[in-house]
């Protein structure tokens, strides 16, 4: 009974987000079923938690009532609109044995590592150290706090990072609705089926794109390094991030091989959602939207492109809203920061600077990744010219972007000592992003000559 | 006849390809023997402990402390230390959504967590609190009206 009602949830926003993928992504888009069962399960969840984070804007407070009653609605008006639509039904699979054994590689693959994911995972239930303190402490306080809940926001909590946005606590806490206790295995569960799910995207993504027999390959590079497991199984915020960045990306791509407004509606969901994961997913998401423009004309100019960038920064600026909304009325000011720019006492130094560039050397060769960031440099070098076709490109600036502001930040903000500071979260940063590297890395190298 | 030269097999990228597939394969299989080494130490260490705890020896207080927005948590120890710091953040998640006040003993309860019993008890009798349990180095305490 417990475990059914700890799967409930997550089944319910599954429902919620395919209803609402099938009305953005209509089957003439041709979008594969595995990417919209993962579209819809991620998109589903982020839906159900701004629901749930709605109850604390309009009541101060966790209503469970409520928060079951507005699922309840959305999921009706959406059953409605698609059983309605002449074009966004659901088609009737076409599953066949030709195009399911393509498939059963990377089945297994995904079954085996899930099998000691969830092993390990069984062993560290309240995962890691910024779980307890960070993550579930503010879902904790959202779910028990009552109309006290906006305490975790207090000065003397500034050991867990006050300012950070709450899509992950919100899941949690929409979840803790159904099984009517802060239970462990509700945040245990949020973090297996997130890596899950980025593993089956990213397979899917190249599949798609490639064709290539070997694209279960990124799959036991995920999901077979312990030390990836380890952050998925960590209960961090790391792996929304990495899931909806990676979801994100591949819908711009989309969006411009097929000049599909549809995809540009799903791109600018999932970024917006990315904002909400954690301050990163802001930083990413801005570099992304600064990058959309360029890249849709990049080596190919379309009439739609006005009306496709509308239609991104739209749906970007929508599901960005609890994050502004989270900005402006709740988040403190982020008290772990000092400017080494101004700061007489921590300076940015020279030596600073060095050390974090030597730093990112001594982490591609350290033994936890067991080689895999030097192989995928290597190949990323020799495939040069494909990480800067039309299709790549964007994967390519955004890394270039996304790591040079993360150099600029760990440069500017003198608050730590930085080599205590690069110790604990470079590998982190690198983790979430990885699924990223991997699906360019991947795609340009199974990319067929022309 | 003059045979044209062949393209040469590198210049097509495609040993290149199979040497990189094969060493992206390498590292997966080097990893996943990682992983299945790091299961089964971690099935032998469930024999003792089936899993993790956090904050163990908080457990309870959530329930003492329920309806109570803050809880003084008195300490000598130093909170910039790693597993000093460890330890209050667990108790700090066992017992949200209660804030424990460092340092501060205004509160009606207040939790001491010292290095030395010693310490506490000349705190205790300072304040003219009164003990309401002791377990695992920690003292709980009422303020008197």
């Amino acid at each position: 009974m417990t475990m059914l009602l700890t799967m409930l949830p997550y089944a319910f926003s599954l429902s919620l987000g395919l209803l609402a993928t099938q009305l953005i992504l209509p089957p003439k888009e041709n979008c594969p079923l595995i990417i919209k069962l993962c579209l819809g399960q991620a998109v589903g969840l982020a839906i159900s938690a701004y629901l749930t984070f709605l109850s604390f804007i309009l009541f101060d407070q966790l209503i469970p009532f409520f928060v079951i009653f507005l699922n309840l609605i959305l999921f009706l008006t959406l059953t409605f609109f698609v059983a309605t639509s002449k074009e966004n039904h659901f088609p009737k699979p076409k599953i066949t044995w030709a195009k399911t054994k393509q498939h059963i590689g990377a089945c297994l693959a995904i079954f085996l590592l899930a099998f000691f994911l969830i092993r390990q995972s069984n062993f560290y239930v309240h995962g890691g150290w910024d779980a307890w303190s960070v993550w579930n402490l503010k879902a904790k306080f959202l779910y028990l706090g009552g109309e006290s809940w906006g305490n975790m926001f207090e000065p003397m909590l500034w050991r867990s990072s006050p300012h950070y946005p709450l899509l992950l606590p919100l899941i949690n806490v929409w979840a803790w609705i159904f099984t009517q206790a802060p239970v462990y295995y509700v945040p245990q569960s949020t973090a297996i089926l997130f890596s899950l799910l980025t593993a089956t995207f990213l397979y899917a993504a190249i599949k798609q794109e490639t064709k290539s027999r070997f694209a279960f390959l990124p799959i036991l590079l995920f999901l077979g390094s312990p030390f990836v497991v380890r952050q998925c199984i960590s209960q961090y915020s790391d792996i929304l991030f990495a899931f909806y960045l990676l979801s994100g990306i591949y819908c711009l791509m989309k969006t411009k091989e097929k000049n599909s407004g549809a995809f540009a509606a799903m791109a600018g969901l999932l970024l917006g959602c990315l904002t909400f994961t954690k301050g990163e997913g802001l930083l990413a998401a801005g570099i992304l939207s600064l990058l959309f423009i360029p890249y849709l004309g990049y080596k190919s100019r379309s009439p739609k492109d006005a009306e496709l960038s509308l239609i991104f920064f739209t749906a970007l600026f929508l599901t960005s809203l609890p994050l502004l909304f989270f900005k402006l009325v709740y988040a403190p000011d982020n008290v772990t920061f000092t400017n080494g720019l101004v700061s007489q006492t921590h300076p940015s130094t020279l030596p600073r600077l060095k050390a974090i560039l030597i730093y990112y050397f001594l982490e591609l060769r350290h033994m936890k990744w067991n080689g895999l960031l030097i192989i995928t440099a290597l190949t990323l070098l020799i495939k040069f010219r494909q990480m800067l076709n039309s299709r790549n490109i964007l994967i390519s600036l955004f890394l270039a972007g996304y790591f040079g502001m993360i150099t600029v930040y760990y440069y500017i903000n003198t608050q730590f000592e930085i080599i205590w500071w690069l110790k604990f979260t470079l590998a982190r940063v690198i983790f979430a992003t990885l699924p990223v590297i991997l699906l360019l890395t991947f795609l340009s190298l199974f990319e067929k000559k022309t | 006849m003059m045979i044209p030269p062949q393209k040469s097999d590198w210049k097509s990228g495609i040993p290149a390809r199979a040497l990189l597939i094969t060493a992206f394969g390498l590292i997966a299989l080097i990893n996943i023997s990682r992983l299945i080494r790091e299961d089964l130490q971690l099935q032998k260490i469930k024999g003792v402990q089936p899993h993790q705890k956090v904050g163990q020896k908080f457990y309870g207080l959530d329930k003492i402390f329920q309806g109570r927005e803050y809880v003084g948590y008195y300490t000598d120890k130093d909170l910039s230390e790693s597993e000093n710091n460890k330890q209050f953040s667990q108790a700090q998640y066992i017992i949200a959504p209660t804030i424990l006040h460092i340092n501060n003993t205004d509160h009606t309860f207040t939790l001491f967590d010292c290095t030395s019993e010693d310490i506490a008890l000349a705190k205790i009798q300072d304040m003219h609190a009164t003990i309401i349990q002791k377990h695992g180095g920690l003292i709980l305490t009422r303020q008197n009206p």
